[in-house]
């Protein structure tokens, strides 16, 4: 009988128990969630922006979305038919928020001159009242950004906005109305939150300025949302 | 042995099916609201009063703010919601014909009368589906409203009482549990009220009311709905910089995702103390056939004696110990389907929070994991009795 408790048995009771729950830890939602959410949000700082999958694009900034070409090698395979696009793809190429500062020399103003202010003003104007690309109307594309949610059923999320760098809308003014995506996916997508960062692929529709304030964006009917890298 | 098994899946399926089902009906409760507004305040807080009517407002907003919100050209429309009274423990909710022409739940579904129509009468109130089948409340019936919110003892506003103009079809929201009444009611119902209480002495008749200005002066938050969704933000900072008064603006959606994530710590911990006890459970079963080889060695080498392999020794006891966790699991499931129809309603009216019973895929996931790993862990004695030899058993031993 005292032979069956000795320690000639395979696994002994404190070592299976630990095991025991170490497995069931790790097979767990609660095991799953922790590692395989995209917790590394937290790793971005205010202002920060995502970087495009190939790092050539990032050079040819000003390039024309139309001369774009199909994407690169490096791109992951799910590109498919996508065209990669960039945020800066989304402002028009000869939109320039600034020009109203440039015309300005800083250095021949006066302290508190009223003309850097009113500069400083229309500036700000134009960034509110951005123009949109009509060129990007119902093109195929697949861009990466931050991630605010909208609209939920469960725990999934239908419908939500992409923004181009961390902590857009909570801590700086908001973005300019080209640069804000308003997606609707056409699967509920799981485990998302807000300030994810996705690839979002699908069919992006524009809406020019509609004379009130604020009508003019983009829209995307997403047929794909996969997390970003 | 299953009971403990039972009662260990009835804890982790329990906490994981609160934890989704929590998620799914806070999530059900607003569709389509772009912000919220109110006093400035914890973004969760604003959200956890103004729309599940949990806790208590911080502050009133100015009714020139919410005017002033409403007239904002990227706004579609705007709710007002006044809180603050009750009725036998229900909320109480002063607000505009919008709300039940505006407001959403769910997937995009707006409130539907089950009976009656939208308050039309200055005293006229529409009632939720629980106020109304509790209470046992038909079109017609006259209520009396508390002021202030909480168990009843409360003062009376038994001067002017109301009349249930329309009873609202079940959401399964805090809706549900709601008394809805026009902005002008609740102005009307305090005119006679200075610092807390009825003036003494003064009583204006509900007749009378009308002759003064009831034109609402202040609400404790408000719904609004945009134009355009990718506006939210313009209009967000719009509100949380309105000069006139401090203001918060929150979208429903991240202030979601951040009491989730103050909660997911509890969730968590929670989750891991249901698994240890499952663990716990598990490895009871294990000690409890491994104790008993010894009483069964005999039993053992005889199966043997007659021709059965060690493979078979070993099957026999894996099934034995799969069988016991199988029972177990499936009466945990029972008790689980038990204990969600009896505490489900409990829970409803305490928390708004509502619970069915069902099979989530995740729970179903969760189960066969027991299941799996009760299974793993009935090897350990089957390996031990495989490796027992034929002569141990047969040599009796005193």
């Amino acid at each position: 009988m005292a032979k069956f408790h000795s320690p000639h048995s395979p696994v002994s009771l404190p070592r299976g128990f630990f095991l025991l729950f170490a497995f069931l830890w790790l097979a767990s939602p609660a095991g799953s969630a922790g590692s395989a959410a995209p917790s590394g949000n937290r790793d971005y700082k205010v202002g920060d922006q995502l970087a495009p999958a190939d790092s050539g694009k990032a050079a040819n900034k000003s390039s024309h979305p139309a001369a774009q070409a199909t994407p690169t090698t490096g791109a992951p395979k799910s590109a498919g038919t996508y065209k990669e696009k960039s945020w800066d793809d989304l402002m028009p190429r000869n939109w320039d928020p600034m020009a109203s500062l440039k015309g300005l020399k800083l250095e021949n103003l006066k302290d508190s001159d009223p003309r850097a202010m009113e500069a400083l003003e229309k500036m700000r104007e134009a960034w509110s009242n951005a123009p949109v690309e009509p060129a990007l109307n119902g093109e195929r594309i697949r861009i990466p950004g931050f991630v605010i949610p909208l609209e939920k059923s469960g725990s999934k999320v239908k419908e939500f906005l992409l923004v181009p760098y961390f902590g857009a809308c909570i801590h700086t003014p908001p973005p300019p109305p080209n640069q804000i995506i308003h997606v609707k996916a056409a699967k509920p997508v799981a485990n998302m939150r807000t300030m994810d960062t996705m690839w979002v692929s699908g069919i992006m529709q524009v809406r020019s300025v509609d004379s009130e304030f604020g009508q003019a964006g983009y829209q995307l009917k997403a047929e794909q949302v996969e997390p970003y890298p | 042995m299953a009971v403990s098994i039972a009662l260990s899946v009835i804890l982790l399926l329990g906490v994981e099916q609160l934890r989704t089902q929590a998620r799914e009906s806070f999530a059900q409760s607003i569709s389509g609201t772009d912000l919220v507004v109110g006093a400035r305040t914890s973004p969760v807080q604003l959200m956890l009063y103004a729309v599940f009517r949990l806790g208590d407002a911080t502050h009133n907003i100015h009714w020139s703010s919410f005017q002033a919100i409403a007239a904002h050209p990227a706004v579609a429309w705007a709710i007002p919601i006044s809180l603050g009274d009750s009725h036998r423990g229900f909320a109480v909710v002063g607000t505009t014909l919008d709300y039940f022409e505006y407001f959403r739940y769910g997937d995009g579904r707006s409130l539907g009368f089950a009976a009656g129509t939208p308050f039309a009468e200055i005293f006229d109130a529409v009632v939720g589906a629980e106020v109304a089948g509790q209470l046992g409340y038909r079109v017609g019936d006259r209520i009396i409203l508390n002021h202030g919110t909480g168990e009843p003892g409360l003062t009376e506003h038994s001067d002017k009482p109301f009349k249930v103009a329309g009873i609202l079809a079940r959401t399964g929201l805090p809706v549900d549990r709601s008394i809805h009444v026009s902005l002008q009611a609740i102005e009307a119902i305090h005119l006679d009220w200075q610092g807390g209480a009825p003036l003494p002495g003064l009583s204006i008749p509900p007749e009378y009311v009308q002759k003064f200005d009831l034109a609402p002066k202040e609400i404790t938050a408000a719904l609004v709905g945009l134009k355009s969704r990718a506006s939210v933000f313009q209009v967000q900072r719009f509100i949380n910089r309105y000069k006139a008064e401090p203001l918060l603006a929150v979208m429903p959606g991240v202030a979601l995702d951040e009491l989730w994530s103050i909660v997911s710590i509890v969730e968590k911990s929670l989750l891991a103390i249901s698994l240890l006890v499952v663990a716990v459970g598990l490895s009871g079963l294990v000690a409890v056939v491994l104790a008993g080889l010894g009483e069964r060695r005999r039993e053992l080498a005889i199966l043997r004696s007659v021709g059965a392999g060690p493979r078979v020794v070993l099957i026999l006891l894996a099934i034995e110990g799969a069988m016991v966790v199988l029972a177990g699991s499936l009466l945990g499931l029972s008790g689980l389907f038990a204990a969600s129809l009896f505490a489900g309603p409990v829970l409803e009216a305490h928390l708004g929070i509502s619970l069915h019973a069902g099979l989530s895929a995740e729970t179903l996931q969760l189960l066969l994991l027991v299941m799996a790993t009760g299974f793993l862990a009935s090897l350990i004695p089957g390996y031990r009795a495989y490796r027992l030899s034929l002569a141990d058993g047969l040599t009796p031993r005193l």
